[in-house]
């Protein structure tokens, strides 16, 4: 008989812009394929920590020759830890450390709002339940989901200032949100069985307003995402315990507007639907994922003007590490 | 060098990697039942190598005689201890085989379920049962085993259907294995535990368990 080692775990978190969420997905050398971006439905093992790194690299394309506060480009590094405390409820603490850039070399660096977030996975067998501590692999075939919440706290640094340069307070190149903001999500999975594992997954994150030291109220525009991958096994040794995924997502943002004072803001905001192409790569109880992720559709709410913003990279490079212990 | 090689394989594979499987003659077939291993060796095992063969009828255990309408068979095989050699495998003990490098004790049983009313446990050794009906059971369901030890619920132990270990049962002995196959099924389950070094060094336990699912 083959051994299986069904708990070798990956965790991705996606980072968009400035709005920075956390998604899960978990996976095994046996089992259902993690993706990069949509998050995977499976919970950690019960007394079980992960260890999480993440860094998502974006660079802007330039439609206009004019040096201008516009974003051009960003580094993300998300830390983060996970802990199983019953096999359906999981916990993770996500620590973020942000690095934005404008065209005219002006910008921001250091860790931003920590986040906490829960998840609680259940499953359909005969009915839904929540998953249990043991599955075995055709247990696995099941369709999968979770649910999770997930609040930022204004833990980073909100009076960035910039005193050589001759600009005025930026709210977009502080370090928190100011406020905390929620987000509810929803993921589902389904494994074939074999090499295929389909995943989806839906959320909304909403900020609460928040009053910078020079009196300007910001209040970061909702976001609703819709994810949906397919990953396909290529190769597995179970004898040296590698797993190598190939991924391919398709990743819907809708952003609202931004409101400063109470007012919209024009450019800001939008429809951006992303294709992300990665491997990952399983070794022992260590994941590690790259990928790149490439905004294929927009419909930006003026377009023309949202250079810097969502929608206008020219990519967003990843790459993740896991282990668990 | 050939034969040692060979006498190390067939050792480390003894316990695990043939089938056994009951026809509905209640004849115990000993061999490869999955046609990727098939060698062309199978054989009936006669009831010399048979420690008991028991029959559930209207509830009730009882020895199996040939006019029995069994809801389930389970014959318990001889124990049968495995010394390795520099010269070969020797079926004695490992204080009884001269040079042994190691020694197992192989102890294994199998049962067919006939219909729905043999999931009843013969509370003996290793041994796997149903927890749902067969006659509900199509392909692509689920059959839900509870792997028992004595008749007790029994965790870790590692289950395989096909040759596919697909997990090990949980705190209450379940594990569910899906159906993906019509005709009979062949499911395995199997755990080891030290011995006691002198005798032999481990102790193997391997039951199968067969029903028929139809399409």
């Amino acid at each position: 008989m083959k051994k299986v080692s069904l708990f070798t775990l990956a965790l991705t978190t996606a980072a968009f812009a400035h709005h920075g969420v956390a998604s899960l997905s978990i996976a095994g050398l046996e089992g259902p394929g993690a993706p990069l971006e949509t998050t995977s439905t499976a919970t950690l093992p019960e007394g079980k920590m992960l260890s999480y790194a993440k860094i998502e690299d974006a660079s802007y394309t330039k439609y206009t020759s004019a040096v201008d506060d516009e974003i051009d480009r960003t580094t993300y590094l998300m830390y983060g830890f996970g802990y199983g405390f019953t096999p359906y409820l999981s916990a993770y603490a996500f620590i973020p450390y942000y690095t934005k850039k404008r065209e005219d070399d002006i910008g921001s660096s250091g860790f931003h709002d920590i986040k906490l977030m829960m998840a609680l996975g259940f499953k359909y067998d005969d009915g839904l339940m929540l998953n249990p501590k043991t599955e075995s692999l055709d247990d696995m075939e099941d369709w999968h989901f979770t649910t999770y919440v997930n609040v930022s706290l204004p833990t980073g640094e909100g009076e960035v200032t910039f005193p050589n340069q001759n600009i005025d307070f930026d709210p977009f190149l502080q370090l928190t949100f100011g406020a905390p903001s929620f987000m509810l999500g929803f993921s589902a999975t389904k494994w074939y069985g074999d090499a295929v594992t389909l995943s989806f997954d839906t959320s909304y994150n909403t900020f609460l307003e928040h009053t910078y030291s020079n009196n300007i109220r910001v209040k970061f525009a909702d976001e609703m995402r819709a994810s949906g991958a397919f990953t396909y096994k290529l190769y597995t040794n179970q004898k040296s315990k590698f797993r190598l995924d190939a991924d391919l997502e398709a990743n819907y943002l809708k952003i609202g507007r931004d409101a400063v004072n109470g007012v919209a803001q024009d450019a800001t905001g939008g429809e951006i639907l992303y294709t992300t192409i990665g491997m990952r790569l399983f070794y022992n109880t260590i994941s590690i994922g790259a990928g790149v992720k490439i905004p294929t559709w927009t419909n930006l709410n003026e377009d023309s003007d949202q250079q810097g913003a969502e929608g206008k990279e020219k990519y967003r490079a990843i790459f993740t590490f896991s282990t668990l212990f | 060098m050939k034969k040692t090689i060979l006498t190390l394989i067939i050792f480390s594979t003894l316990v695990s990697a043939h089938d056994m499987w009951i026809d509905t003659n209640n004849s115990v077939h000993y061999g490869h039942k999955q046609s990727t291993h098939a060698h062309g060796d199978n054989r009936v095992l006669s009831q010399e190598k048979m420690l008991s063969i028991e029959c559930l009828e209207n509830g009730k255990t009882t020895t199996l005689y040939k006019e029995h309408k069994c809801s389930a068979t389970f014959f318990i095989l001889k124990p049968v201890y495995y010394t390795k050699t520099p010269y070969g495998v020797k079926e004695k003990p490992k204080n009884e085989t001269k040079m042994p490098i190691s020694s197992l004790l192989s102890l294994e049983s199998i049962k067919r379920i006939n219909s729905n009313s043999g999931l009843k446990s013969f509370n003996k050794g290793l041994e796997l049962t149903l927890r749902n009906k067969p006659s509900e059971i199509e392909i692509g369901d689920k059959a839900r085993l509870i792997v028992l030890f004595d008749g007790k619920p029994k965790s870790g132990v590692r289950v395989a259907n096909a040759e596919r270990t697909i997990g090990v049962s949980d705190e209450d002995g379940h594990v569910n294995v899906r159906i993906k196959q019509k005709g009979l099924q062949n499911i395995k389950a199997s755990f080891e535990k030290a011995g006691d070094t002198i005798v032999c060094d481990k102790l193997v336990y391997e039951t199968t368990l067969n029903f028929e699912v139809n399409e």
